[in-house]
């Protein structure tokens, strides 16, 4: 039940994203980074997977780009805490590591670059937001 | 719950996912186009139906605003059918049409009594213009800039309008009682009125057309120690609620003699406005 509350929350905020402006965070990635840090590797991997699928087809021109790397940083964010038990230090590196990765995949996909400025802002709201969304999830879903 | 083993079950199974992202990266460009637009189609439809309400909503408004400026122009048209009608009342008046006003002010205290919209000179808008809305008469334009006017309502102390009883034709002159009510001056003990009657504009004087709704008769007593009888009605238009109304543009030439204002609703110059009181 908590997993499809959380599967259902990725989409809600996959859909507030598509209606936000360029400059807004990057909601998907972080709710999944967030999920996948109170997971087991394999739903961790599920929920990225899905979550970029999410996010492929808003942008069609990279679409397979944001599925495999958010399912690797769901599975790479699981690993890190089952490794990593103390601090959550490392999900502002993870959120800044999935932007950089994704857009340089989709960049070797073909697709066009966004524009700087807008693209910068978001990516410094994502990261600033990463603690606290993942606080949050983890107040909301895991009771922690 | 978190195996640190690597490559158990777990991570095959990550692995897999990943691998199928990395397919759909390799796909061919058009069929990768064509699969993120079936899936946007499913997953994106929650917005579309979103969006389509919200362009519903705009149409509905749209129409309404439309319905509302047909409603005020039967309304006139009726008023003018209704001055033919009666050999002895004022000619019908041409060349008028109206204009959409939307309220962006009202006063403080009451919120009823003046309205300010956002149409003046420019728009033809002009002081003496009678101001309607769908179910009856507003009031009457009292001062204007090039882009706003300022409407006293029915609820103005110092407004008169010159009714007449739709059903029974007897005549009066109905003024604010109160905040939210009218009451009839010179009503006749002898006249009738009972509550539910509706009163028209009398048309007296060649601002508002005769026939015009303005209030229904809420309350008739014939008190044995007045002169008058005491005839209370509530406006048809509902003043306090209105967000647009329609000002009545009259053509140069047409309008009521200044001079003449022994009823308020010609001409009303002597009103003091609000703020030079």
């Amino acid at each position: 039940m908590r997993r499809l509350l959380g599967l259902l929350l990725v989409y809600g905020l996959f859909l507030a994203q598509v209606l936000l402006t360029p400059w807004g965070p990057d909601l998907v990635v972080l709710a999944v980074l967030a999920f996948a840090l109170h997971e087991s590797r394999a739903w961790a991997t599920v929920i990225g997977f899905l979550g970029g699928l999410l996010l492929d087809t808003a942008s069609a021109g990279s679409f397979g780009a944001a599925t495999f790397v958010l399912a690797g940083a769901g599975w790479l964010a699981a690993l890190l805490h089952s490794v990593v038990t103390r601090g959550r230090w490392y999900i502002v590196v993870l959120s800044l590591l999935v932007l950089a990765l994704r857009l340089a995949v989709a960049r070797l996909a073909g697709a066009g670059l966004p524009p700087l400025l807008p693209l910068a802002v978001s990516a410094g709201l994502t990261v600033a937001l990463a603690v606290p969304f993942e606080l949050l999830i983890g107040r909301l879903f895991y009771r922690q | 719950m978190h195996p640190r083993r690597l490559g158990n079950w777990q991570d095959r199974f990550a692995l897999v996912l990943a691998a199928l992202g990395l397919v759909a990266l390799l796909l061919p460009r058009p069929l990768r186009f064509q699969l993120a637009a079936r899936a946007g189609a499913v997953l994106l439809a929650p917005l579309r139906s979103l969006e389509e309400t919200r362009a519903g909503s705009r149409r509905l408004r749209e129409e309404n605003r439309r319905l509302e400026l047909l409603a005020a122009e039967l309304a006139l048209e009726n008023a003018r059918l209704h001055s033919l009608d009666r050999a002895a009342g004022p000619p019908p008046l041409t060349g008028r049409d109206l204009v959409r006003a939307p309220v962006i002010s009202r006063d403080l205290a009451t919120l009823r009594r003046y309205l300010v919209v956002s149409r003046g000179n420019r728009a033809g808008v002009s002081p003496g213009a009678p101001a309607l809305a769908a179910a009856g008469v507003v009031g009457t334009v009292i001062a204007t800039t090039p882009n706003q006017a300022l409407v006293q309502s029915l609820h103005a102390p110092e407004s008169r309008v010159a009714v007449t009883n739709r059903r029974s034709r007897v005549p009066a002159i109905a003024r604010a009682l109160g905040v939210e009510l009218l009451m009839l001056d010179y009503v006749p003990k002898d006249s009738d009125f009972h509550p539910g009657d509706t009163l028209v504009t009398a048309g007296l004087g060649g601002i508002f057309p005769s026939g015009l709704p303005v209030a229904l008769v809420t309350m008739a007593r014939d008190d044995p120690a007045a002169l008058f009888k005491t005839v209370h009605c509530r406006p048809l238009a509902a003043i306090a609620r209105l967000e647009a109304l329609f000002v009545l543009r009259i053509p140069a030439g047409a309008a009521a003699d200044p001079d003449d204002d022994w009823l308020d609703n010609l001409a009303p110059t002597g009103t003091l406005l609000p703020e030079n009181r």
